[in-house]
């Protein structure tokens, strides 16, 4: 199968997410398409997979233009997408899930879907125990199921938006190889997603580069990292400089604090976070670092001990009330907590402002302007946030970050965000840092944790551990993280 | 803009729908030459009760009286029309060019009085208020009320001749004057045909009152009729007299006869009262407005009329004539022959005089007299009855 | 809103009323009636005479003031079903002072200036207390504000009636007794019409849409009706200002509340709310929450009870109708005007597909 984009144009407000843009889809290839958050990568992959139609343009499959009015149509003519978060119905069986969708009579067929099911999993290499509950599943089982469910409804071209992330090294491994397997053997083609260019490196062979809804590069693998970036941003950045900033008066204390996170309960932390200080937290999902930073947020409640910021107890404060107190904290669900939908940017920073009763508009879209060139978030003062890309959310979530901090908690800053971006947020934060404010944070990512925290603090089995030499430690410091959050026990050096 | 917007849609809905039924309007004539007589009802107009007699009462005045136009504006409560008060009706009445109006609740007295200051070339008769006998009224105002007392009286009679149970429960609606009277009278008549027809002793005979607040239903502001008339058969009683101006107390009636009980009710105000249930039902003392309207509306147009406080009583020769009796009786066909004739034979006593019922010695229900050993009740006094009977039970006061 | 946005609306809400106009044409016929003449009589009757006007106009007010309350409520998702036993409590305070006003103040001097607004804020506090009530349910409680609502709106009503049947009763019905002139609203020496009134509903409505177009306040508002939780993470006090939208909802009902007995009835009733506040709630959704459309939707719905008075006292019998067939005509028009923005949302939806494809 092959498949033409032929000046595919969308415009959102004012803002071309994709400008005229044409590729190609040869069968049998493994294709990237690699740009930085917001220069059109999503926009085009859901008007490929039927999820939007595209103002103008064409699509041609063997040379047929065709329309998609749903990702249904776009699954009858072979193109399959599996997306970030898998659109899977967690509290139904594996067998359940990859019946959804099937055409067939009335009585669905259980048996017949569980050998096509067994049949299509054995094709790739993976291994889907029918009767599990999906909720049960990892990110990376799920990931598999998508795409066996996705094969079995004819897909011949597979699109796979950041499948990595997520995911642990090993399934990454069989995911790769399933992939090549496809291409290679059975002529599917593969468009991968990403903004990874190690994964980009390890599985494509042609790399088409979107920047700014335009195509500004299509190359064969192997192409040096460099010149990738190069096209991807323009021009390319060197990482940001580690440096350590006098540390100021304790700012935020917690005293044999107990708290119930989603899978168990954490007992006795003790912490006492200096002003100029960056503290990780680290752990697996639902291991306590989140539910601790909305607890110092004054967002959820203690079961005992106590939070102190600059030394008064939080008890009975709400967030409001923190955030005049130099708190402020910024979650990783932009739109469902932390964004408002439907209200624009200019709306956004008038919100968050303090000021008088009267809100003067002139100023604040003066103002909602400056903070996007500031921040260079791709939008306008009086474009709805729900229409700006995930990445560009997340710049105006810290856009939004009020003045003169005194505590910062950030609950997975850069999630979804490229190397670019995560550089710069951190430029962002570590100048919040040098000016006096302490950072607490968390991230999935051991390597983001190492290189910006001063101190970590290590959530597993409902302790919670201070690991404050991971600097000084000789061994590969993410290494040894892992292995804490895997459950082995912390010894000071 | 968006006000013309409007007003063009109305129009062009307005003769789409013309087009579509090919209907011809009439067009509204001017009431110049003609007399115009308003009446405001409380209730609905078929209401089989109180406001439909006042209404059977406008379209007699039409009937008798050539070139008469009558404009009946009914349900004019908070509840029925919440936007609406008497005044506004009253004025587009007045607009219409009507010239006599007749507002038939007692509680529209304050705002009549108020109207008629304001109007005073237009004539207002308030039913069933006496602001004209305190001498409260502008000389424009008049009162009007019939003698519904005698015909209560038969109706205690008719429930005590019935009464297997010995218990007779009336419904009552709000506590006032002219309730209490009614009540009063009905158990003057029960007394005393217990007493004097089934020679039984009066002090057996259980005669209870119960209000529901109004003088019909109002959801979730009055005590609901439907339950209080259960509540009174579920207690015993086996006659229920109704005082209220709607028919609820007939139908519940009708339902338990319809089980196999054997109860009878005497609904209120309007003569064909007992159309609603006529197996159980034991006639039905009436408002005859008519006469007493039509007598008002023709002195109001030969320039007679003046100021009075009516208190029209029945033709004793035939107190359902139709066109001479203020109040009536019409008996019912749960009536045996033989208790029609103890009927007609009590009525000929009241109307002759033999029978008097409001001669002490009579106490009030606290104990105090009422009427001492052969004293005469005043109309003043019957007209303004504080309380209830000694031998009554129920409430005589509201709070 | 652009003003292709609003021809729309305007459209939309047109066709509605055309919708429900045949519909009551339709009942009409069946009984006999003459639905044009019936309507040349209420556009007539509604417009034809200054009293007439003045009628609408004074019927609006209430109306009007429980929207503008709806609307800050609305904005913020809070469903203020309690508007109603607002509008109650309100009544219940102005009489507090009302029913305690001799008919004679000349010697009161400054006092009997200080009657009014005592009355009024009164009123606002009552309305107030009972809104403030039910938002405490609502963030202490946990009790959505819908059944917080309707609860205190039966609560209110039977605290009504108990003292008009009770310790304020006056003469034989549960009703006080009419209000002296000094504690009234002043009227217009021929017209049923306050100018006052008018100025004070006309300024707080004024000032709810400035709220709700040019403050925090109102900005505020807007993002909790959206997503509370993110409001809250911007800096937003949800539940302070929750609990201080509902409030200026019950004061302006309260005020509404005062309306209604130092206006329009002069006195304590039963059912002295008379279901404005439930007008109010459907006029709010028949503008689908726009502040700007309130206005002339209200006077729009105020001319219901007057016009359908004006044909029950005609003396064409037929275009007489029951009062009963206004509120159907009510019920008809707001189930209209929502079924047609389902419908044009639809068919934008369906042109903005095929323009896309096409």
């Amino acid at each position: 199968m092959h498949v033409e984009l032929h000046h595919i144009t969308k415009t959102f407000g004012g803002l071309r997410a994709n400008d005229a843009l044409s590729l190609s889809f040869a069968e049998g290839r493994i294709y990237a398409l690699l740009g930085e958050n917001g220069a059109g990568k999503s926009t085009l992959m859901k008007i490929l997979s039927g999820y939007q139609p595209p103002d103008s343009g064409q699509i041609l499959i063997d040379g047929r233009a065709v329309t998609f009015e749903t990702p249904a149509d776009a699954l009858r003519c072979g193109i399959g997408m599996l997306h970030q978060d898998p659109l899977d119905v967690p509290n139904l069986t594996v067998l359940d899930n990859f019946m959804l969708g099937r055409r067939e009579g009335l009585l669905p067929k259980r048996k017949a879907a569980r050998a096509a099911l067994e049949q299509h999993a054995a094709r790739l290499g993976f291994h889907l125990d029918p009767f599990r509950y999906v909720d049960s599943l990892t990110i990376g089982e799920r990931q598999q199921l998508e795409i066996v469910r996705l094969l079995s409804l004819g897909a011949r071209l597979l699109i796979l938006d950041e499948p990595t992330t997520g995911i642990s090294a090993e399934q990454k491994q069989t995911l790769f190889s399933s992939l090549k397997r496809l291409a290679a053997q059975e002529g599917m083609t593969i468009i991968l997603v990403s903004h990874k260019l190690e994964d980009v490196a390890a599985l494509c062979e042609e790399v088409y580069v979107l920047r700014g809804g335009k195509l500004v590069g299509h190359r064969h693998m192997p192409t040096s990292i460099d010149e990738l970036v190069t096209l991807m941003f323009g021009q390319s950045l060197p990482p940001p400089a580690r440096r350590q900033s006098a540390l100021g008066e304790e700012i935020l204390r917690a005293e044999a604090v107990s708290l119930t996170a989603r899978r168990l309960t954490v007992r006795d932390l003790w912490l006492s976070v200096r002003r100029g200080e960056v503290i990780g937290l680290a752990g697996l999902d639902g291991s306590g670092q989140s539910d601790f930073l909305r607890a110092c947020a004054g967002l959820q409640p203690l079961n005992g001990g106590r939070i102190l910021i600059g030394g008064i107890p939080i008890r009975g404060k709400g967030y409001a009330e923190l955030l005049r107190m130099g708190v402020a904290y910024a979650p990783s669900g932009r739109l469902e907590e932390g964004l408002v939908d439907g209200l624009t940017l200019t709306e956004h920073f008038a919100l968050a402002r303090a000021g008088g009763a009267w809100i003067n508009w002139r100023a604040m879209t003066a103002l909602a302007a400056e903070q996007i060139g500031r921040y260079n978030i791709r939008g306008m003062p009086h474009s709805p946030v729900q229409t700006l890309s995930g990445g560009n959310q997340q710049r105006a979530l810290i856009a939004l970050l009020p003045e003169n901090l005194r505590l910062l908690l950030l609950e997975d800053p850069t999630r979804g965000l490229d190397v670019e971006s995560t550089a710069w947020v951190w430029q962002q934060l570590l100048a919040r840092r040098d000016q006096g404010a302490a950072i607490l944070f968390t991230s999935p990512d051991l390597d983001e944790i190492v290189t910006y925290s001063d101190r970590v603090l290590v959530f597993c089995d409902g302790r919670a551990t201070l690991v404050s030499d991971l600097a000084a430690s000789t061994r590969n410091p993410a290494e040894q993280l892992g292995e804490l959050i895997g459950g082995k026990v912390y010894e000071p050096r | 803009m968006l006000y013309a917007s409007l007003r063009r849609a109305l129009v062009v809905v307005l003769s789409a729908a013309l087009l579509s039924v090919g209907l011809l309007a009439a067009s509204p004539s001017a009431a110049q030459e003609e007399w115009v007589v308003g009446f405001v009802l409380v209730g609905p107009q078929n209401d089989r009760g109180w406001s439909q007699a006042h209404f059977e009462g406008s379209e007699y005045v039409k009937e008798m009286i050539p070139g008469v136009k009558t404009i009946v504006v009914d349900k004019v409560n908070p509840a029925d029309r919440p936007n609406v008060t008497l005044e506004q009706v009253i004025e587009n009445m007045i607009e219409q060019g009507a010239r006599i109006i007749f507002t038939t609740s007692d509680d529209f007295g304050t705002e009549t009085l108020a109207a008629a200051e304001k109007f005073p070339e237009v004539v207002f008769i308030h039913v069933s208020g006496s602001a004209v006998l305190e001498g409260e009224a502008p000389s424009n105002v008049g009162n009007v009320m019939g003698k519904m007392e005698f015909m209560k009286m038969v109706a205690g009679c008719a429930a005590a001749l019935k009464t297997q149970t010995n218990s007779i429960g009336y419904l009552g609606p709000l506590i006032n004057d002219e309730t209490r009277r009614l009540v009063v009278s009905t158990y003057l008549g029960a007394r005393y045909c217990y007493q004097t027809y089934r020679g039984l002793d009066p002090a057996n005979l259980k005669f209870e009152v119960k209000w529901i607040g109004f003088w019909f239903n109002i959801p979730g502001v009055t005590a609901d009729p439907t339950a209080v008339a259960n509540d009174f058969f579920n207690g015993g009683v086996d006659v229920l007299i109704s005082g209220i101006d709607t028919t609820e107390g007939s139908v519940v009636a009708n339902q338990r006869a319809e089980r196999g009980e054997t109860v009878f009710a005497i609904p209120y105000d309007y003569v064909g009262a007992c159309e609603v249930a006529p197996k159980i039902c034991l006639g039905v003392p009436y408002f005859n407005w008519g006469p007493s309207y039509v007598r008002i509306v023709k002195a109001v147009m030969d320039g007679t009329w003046q100021s009075s406080w009516d208190w029209d009583g029945p033709n004793w020769e035939d107190v359902n004539d139709r066109d001479t009796s203020a109040v009536g009786y019409i008996f019912g066909d749960a009536l045996t022959e033989a208790e029609k004739e103890t009927l007609s034979a009590f009525k000929k006593g009241l109307g002759d005089g033999s029978i008097n019922l409001f001669v002490g010695p009579l106490n009030f229900q606290d104990g105090t007299p009422f009427l001492a050993e052969g004293e005469v009740a005043t109309d003043e006094q019957i007209w303004y009855m504080p309380q209830l009977l000694e031998g009554m039970l129920g409430v005589s006061k509201a709070d | 809103m652009n003003l292709a946005k609003a021809r729309g609306a305007l459209l939309t809400f047109s066709g509605a009323l055309g919708v429900a106009l045949v519909l009551i044409a339709l009942i009409m016929l069946s009984l006999d009636k003459a639905p044009l003449a019936a309507g040349r009589r209420f556009l007539d009757g509604v417009f034809g005479t200054p009293s007439a006007r003045a009628d609408v106009v004074m019927a609006a007010l209430p109306m009007l003031l429980c929207a503008a309350g709806l609307l800050l409520t609305f904005t913020a998702g809070l469903w203020n079903i309690g508007v109603e036993g607002q509008v109650t409590m309100g009544a219940i305070f102005a009489t507090i002072i009302a029913r305690t006003i001799p008919r004679d103040v000349s010697e009161w001097g400054i006092l009997a200036a200080l009657i009014l607004p005592a009355e009024l804020l009164l009123a606002m506090l009552g309305g107030a207390l009972w809104a403030g009530l039910t938002a405490l349910l609502k963030l202490r409680g946990g009790i959505n504000e819908i059944f917080g609502g309707v609860a205190l709106n039966f609560i209110s009503v039977n605290i009504l009636l108990s003292l008009v049947n009770g310790p304020w009763r006056v003469g034989t019905f549960p009703q006080t007794a009419p209000f002296a002139s000094a504690a009234l609203l002043p009227r217009h020496p021929e017209l049923r019409l306050s100018p006052l009134a008018i100025a004070i509903a006309l300024i707080a409505f004024g000032a709810v849409f400035m709220a709700l177009r040019g403050t925090r306040f109102g900005l505020a508002l807007r993002a909790i009706g959206r997503n509370a939780k993110s409001a809250g993470i911007l800096g937003v006090r949800v539940e302070r200002h929750i609990l201080w939208a509902m409030i200026a909802c019950g004061a302006l009902a309260g005020l509404a509340g005062a309306f209604q007995v130092l206006f329009t009835r002069g006195r304590l009733l039963p059912n002295i709310s008379g279901g404005i506040g439930f007008m109010g709630v459907l006029i709010v959704l028949l503008v689908g929450v726009r502040a700007a459309w309130v206005l002339p939707v209200a006077l729009f719905v105020a001319t219901v009870p007057v016009g359908s008075l004006k044909l029950a006292t005609s003396l064409d019998s037929s275009v007489q109708i029951d009062a009963a067939l206004g509120n159907v005509f009510q019920g008809a028009l707001v189930l209209a005007v929502l079924i047609g923005g389902g419908i044009r949302a639809r068919l934008a939806a369906r042109r903005k597909e095929r323009a896309e494809h096409g």
